[in-house]
């Protein structure tokens, strides 16, 4: 239990990589984190090789472990090879914090967006939008689920969020439908979300038609009266929220 | 005679993931007098603030009057040099003007680099020569620039700022957000 606890007294990490693996091969229980703690400080090539090399013994307990490492393993190989590497060696138990792990690290890598299919099926896009929530890739993610078609992450990702981006993003690839449920998930959220200026910015310069068919979704008086302040140049708009609001306790 | 609501403008949008962040278009008219607009400001801001530039832009437009193309082209321009301040530092307003009466129809611009007008039901031809005193730099201008009649007959205006090419006329609607 030497190695694994972390002592890597007389081993050439290099030319031994094969005692470091059949220990990690053989630790049953017991923790990796001490022995990839060790490795990572030592030898990042070598804990790259341990954790991802093509005699890793894989498993969720290894790949777990080495996300605490991710930096030290991307300086070894590139992300865009490390990742989908380490979500076939963790398997399922691993992937989603492997996806979380890689959105927050690389929130507007395009990437992603294929990850996000293998590990979240059709919720894809809802690991990687909710950890980039707050980065400035966060709009081009959007886009780049909703044109991979990840119509459900982005709805899911609008009310964990209450970003109007994801919206934005449904609107700009014709998805109306889907724009109306993750509007309505954002503003249930966040009432002042700022929804007009981003669905405006993809609709047109007259978006008083849109807001029309939006406000029916409307359910907090809060975001009524927060989408009210945007409409005193959209008439339609402006009297059917009036009725609305009027409406709302 | 134009008729009623014949006069238009649109501004196509900038590809991009907010092709029509700072848009607006617009129109007024009273009786033979008609004057429509489209444009934008601050289109390279983040939504949140371009929607604000575009509302500015709406306030000061939605008080143009006029009693004839000259003065309602005058007035509009009026009307745009008292946008915050905010919004003309930025120097990055585009706009087209087109105002029609009895006697005719005019162009006025900002920031434009090249206006068509429909001649024929899809044709869209050039309504001014290069070196046009219409196409002038992006920004409030310190006076109203002078109006220019178009060089062919036609009611619908597109004006293009420097960024953005003529889109083709299967797509110009979407591609300067008509939706309707």
């Amino acid at each position: 239990m030497t190695l694994l606890s972390g002592d890597l007294t007389g081993v050439d990490l290099r030319a031994q990589t094969d005692v470091l693996i059949d220990a990690v091969r053989c630790a049953g229980d017991h923790p990796l984190g001490p022995l990839l703690d060790a490795l990572a400080e030592a030898d990042p090539l070598a804990l790259a090789e341990v954790v991802c090399g093509t005699r890793s013994p894989g498993g969720a307990a290894l790949v777990l472990a080495a996300l605490t490492h991710a930096e030290r393993i991307e300086g070894a190989l590139s992300p865009r090879g490390a990742w989908p590497r380490l979500l076939e060696l963790g398997g399922p138990e691993a992937a989603l914090p492997v996806l979380t792990t890689a959105a927050r690290r690389h929130p507007g890598a395009s990437w992603l967006v294929a990850l996000s299919r293998k590990v979240e099926g059709n919720k894809a896009g809802l690991a990687h939008l909710t950890a980039c929530a707050n980065h400035p890739a966060f709009a081009q993610a959007c886009r780049n689920h909703a044109e991979a078609g990840h119509v459900e992450g982005l709805v899911l990702a609008s009310g964990a969020t209450g970003r109007s981006e994801p919206a934005a993003a449904l609107l700009g690839v014709g998805k109306f439908d889907a724009m109306l449920r993750a509007a309505g998930a954002a503003l249930d959220t966040a009432p002042e979300s700022p929804l007009v200026a981003q669905l405006a910015a993809v609709w047109g310069p007259e978006p008083d038609d849109l807001f029309v068919r939006i406000l029916p979704i409307l359910r907090r008086k809060q975001a009524a009266e927060a989408l009210r302040s945007h409409c005193r140049h959209l008439p339609k708009s402006a009297r059917l929220l009036d009725l609305i609001i009027r409406g709302m306790v | 005679m134009p008729e009623p609501g014949a006069v238009a403008c649109v501004m196509p949008g900038t590809p991009g993931r907010w092709p029509f962040a700072g848009h607006v278009r617009g129109r007024w008219e009273a009786g033979p007098v008609q004057i429509a607009w489209a444009g934008r400001l601050a289109h390279s801001a983040l939504p949140d603030e371009a929607w604000e530039a575009a509302q500015a832009l709406r306030d000061v437009l939605a008080t143009v009057t006029g009693d004839g193309r000259f003065d309602v082209i005058a007035r509009a321009w009026a009307a745009v040099g008292t946008l915050p301040e905010r919004w003309k530092t930025r120097e990055d307003l585009c706009l087209l003007f087109a105002a029609a009466d009895p006697a005719g129809i005019l162009l006025s611009a900002a920031g434009v680099a090249n206006v068509y007008v429909e001649a024929t039901p899809g044709g869209w031809v050039a309504a001014a020569l290069s070196g046009s005193p219409l196409y002038t730099e992006p920004g409030v201008p310190e006076r109203a620039p002078v109006p220019q009649p178009s060089l062919r007959p036609g009611t619908r205006f597109i004006g293009l700022p420097r960024d953005v090419a003529l889109p083709k006329p299967k797509d110009l609607a979407l591609a300067c957000g008509v939706r309707s």
